[in-house]
């Protein structure tokens, strides 16, 4: 699956970097100083690339914990975010990373430990607070894990740390890690839900939503906690059909009442990623749709956002009252 | 189109003559040969050369969004054995100590290898890596005229520590060449097969000319118009445009509001 590596010299030696060395043994590795050489130049096409990604082995120097959006978050007063990984091994139609980034290579940050040191850097600044950390900005949170084991390496501090709260956000099926280890309050697993024809015309090489549900399920039983993530939320003329017969499923597969939470969030990426993916996949009938610039984003026309943000709480609100629910405008 | 870039003559001489390459009866600072799908020039050897070779040819094709760049040379090479033919997988400049990353998103049947470009050929070897003259210079050029997945550098050896450097005969350059020709057709076919999945050709969308004849259009508000019909279609393939729509006397800015109208009636439906 990984051919190619790019290997940046100062993490040679680190022990991340020595295992997926081991296990991609086949793979051609290619040395350089910095990733930034390899990642993000100009005259690339994220679309080319993302026919066969490389997998970049990096280390981060700094801004490995931000501070999330003021509108980010389910509920916690202290929102934070990170990155291990910059791409993910996915394919959505409305990602914003395609936008982002000109290069579809996965650059892994192997010096984990540093991410942890900065969480513990901000819990201490907030000792009163529970503070949240969501994983999945630039990636999928779990897809790669098999590869990274990055759950490995980052459970053991959240169990340490009853004050902090971790989210994973993830599509994917692989949850064999988490499965391995004793469930943490703390933590929760959310997963990303769409339709089952959205999942096939927009979110290519995911799993199918059959498969995420019976993962939740698993992850349930379990003893982890499990949020439903339904973004972005996207139009179509049956749009309520479509998620209505989402709801039903989930509603008839989970235990609605362990359910940590649920969220809704509305399709929005910045003008300028929104002019490079419409670059990129010119022919895509999802950015032909009813969409508009608010401020510098693209998002759908408001009032149609403010509909099916509203029809598809409602909804919610019928098959799981006792649940969290949140609306992610941004 | 693809664009081949050799130093040499008797490098370039089994490829004009397996792809039945014409020479461009024109005068041109480099000898230049063509058919419908490629072009070759003769650069000259040295970085500078090729990367002027490689402007020159971009500026005379004109600007073409994916054009597919394939610089083939002769190279040494501290560990391959003679006669290896491998796509750079990282190019080195010495003097400048720049480096680029040609990305390979295909599966090439040859080797890959990594690449000093150097500007004057030593006794020395480099372990791990080739030796040559031009790739930095054109692999750099080349990657200001076009997406870098589409620029590659494919190097046959010609000396190693075990045959060092030596004048080679030109027709023994060629051989080496024209041994790899069936690893240089997989690289040019890939290649192809590249930019076609890319090449959106600027296709004009259905009834943009009719429409165009109906009243004058200011530069944006054809972009405009062009944009809309595209949205349209993408939305409904089938759609069958009533011209009746368009109210006279036609003024441009009705009718792109009539577009925007016919955009917001259509169903959109993923299956
Ligand atoms: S799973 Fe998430 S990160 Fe991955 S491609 Fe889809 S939207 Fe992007």
């Amino acid at each position: 699956m990984i051919s190619t590596i790019y290997l940046e010299n100062e993490v040679r030696d680190h022990p991340v970097t020595k295992a997926l060395l081991l296990r991609f043994q086949n793979a051609t590795v290619i040395p350089c100083d910095r990733y930034t050489e390899v990642f993000n130049r100009k005259a690339q096409n994220f679309r080319l690339q993302k026919k066969k990604p490389s997998l970049i082995l990096a280390r981060k120097h700094h801004g490995f914990v931000m501070k999330a959006p003021d509108s980010y978050g389910i509920g916690g007063t202290q929102n934070y975010y990170f990155s291990h990984m910059l791409n993910c091994i996915y394919d959505c139609r409305y990602c914003f990373l395609q936008g982002m980034y000109r290069s579809a290579h996965y650059v892994l940050f192997v010096n984990y430990e540093d991410f942890t040191r900065s969480m513990e850097t901000i819990l201490d600044e907030h000792p009163d607070d529970e503070v949240w950390f969501y994983s999945g900005y630039d990636c999928d949170s779990l897809a790669f894990d098999p590869v990274t084991c990055f759950t490995d390496f980052i459970l053991p501090f959240f169990k340490k740390y009853d004050r902090a709260r971790l989210e994973f956000r993830t599509k994917s099926t692989q949850i064999r890690s988490l499965l391995k280890h004793i469930p943490l309050s703390n933590c929760v697993v959310a997963f990303s839900l769409s339709p089952e024809n959205i999942t096939q015309s927009l979110e290519a090489k995911t799993p199918p939503l059959i498969n995420r549900i019976e993962s939740m399920r698993r992850l349930q039983k379990a003893g982890w906690n499990v949020g439903i993530r339904f973004e972005p939320l996207i139009f179509s003329d049956d749009y309520k059909t479509r998620y209505g017969e989402l709801f039903s499923i989930v509603a008839s597969q989970l235990d609605m009442s362990r359910i940590h939470s649920i969220s809704v969030g509305a399709f929005r990426v910045p003008k300028p990623y929104f002019k490079t993916m419409v670059r990129l996949y010119p022919d895509e009938k999802l950015f032909a749709g009813p969409l508009e610039e608010e401020d510098g984003t693209i998002s759908y026309q408001q009032d149609l956002q403010e509909e099916m943000l509203e029809w598809c709480s409602q909804q919610i609100k019928q098959f799981a009252p006792a649940c969290h629910h949140y609306q992610c405008r941004n | 189109m693809l664009t081949i870039v050799t130093a040499l003559l008797c490098e370039a001489r089994p490829l004009i003559s397996d792809f039945n390459l014409k020479k461009v009866p024109e005068s041109h600072p480099y000898p230049i040969y063509r058919n419908d799908e490629l072009n070759l020039v003769i650069s000259g050897i040295g970085k500078i050369a090729s990367a002027s070779a490689t402007a020159y040819v971009h500026a005379l094709n004109g600007s073409c969004n994916h054009s597919a760049w394939l610089n083939i040379g002769l190279a040494g090479h501290s560990d391959y054995e003679l006669e290896t033919g491998f796509l750079a997988i990282k190019i080195i400049d010495q003097s400048c100590h720049q480096s680029w990353y040609p990305s390979i998103i295909f599966e090439p049947s040859c080797q890959t290898g990594m690449l000093i470009t150097v500007d004057q050929v030593g006794k020395k070897y480099h372990p791990n890596y080739g030796v040559d003259m031009e790739a930095s210079g054109f692999y750099a050029t080349a990657c200001r005229f076009t997406t870098s997945e589409l620029v590659q550098c494919f190097k046959v050896v010609s000396d190693n520590p075990q045959t060092p450097v030596r004048k080679i005969a030109a027709n023994e350059a060629s051989k080496l060449i024209s041994d790899q020709m069936e690893h240089i057709s997989s690289i040019i076919d890939a290649l192809g097969q590249l930019q076609t999945e890319i090449d959106t050709p600027n296709q004009t969308p259905p009834f943009f000319n009719e429409i165009m004849a109906l009243c004058k259009m200011t530069h944006s508000e054809q972009l405009l118009l062009r944009e809309k019909l595209k949205r349209l279609f993408l939305l409904n393939p089938n759609h069958e445009m009533d011209f009746s729509l368009f109210v006279k006397p036609h003024q441009s800015k009705d009718i792109l509001f009539v577009l925007e109208k016919l955009i917001s009636e259509q169903k959109v439906l993923f299956q």
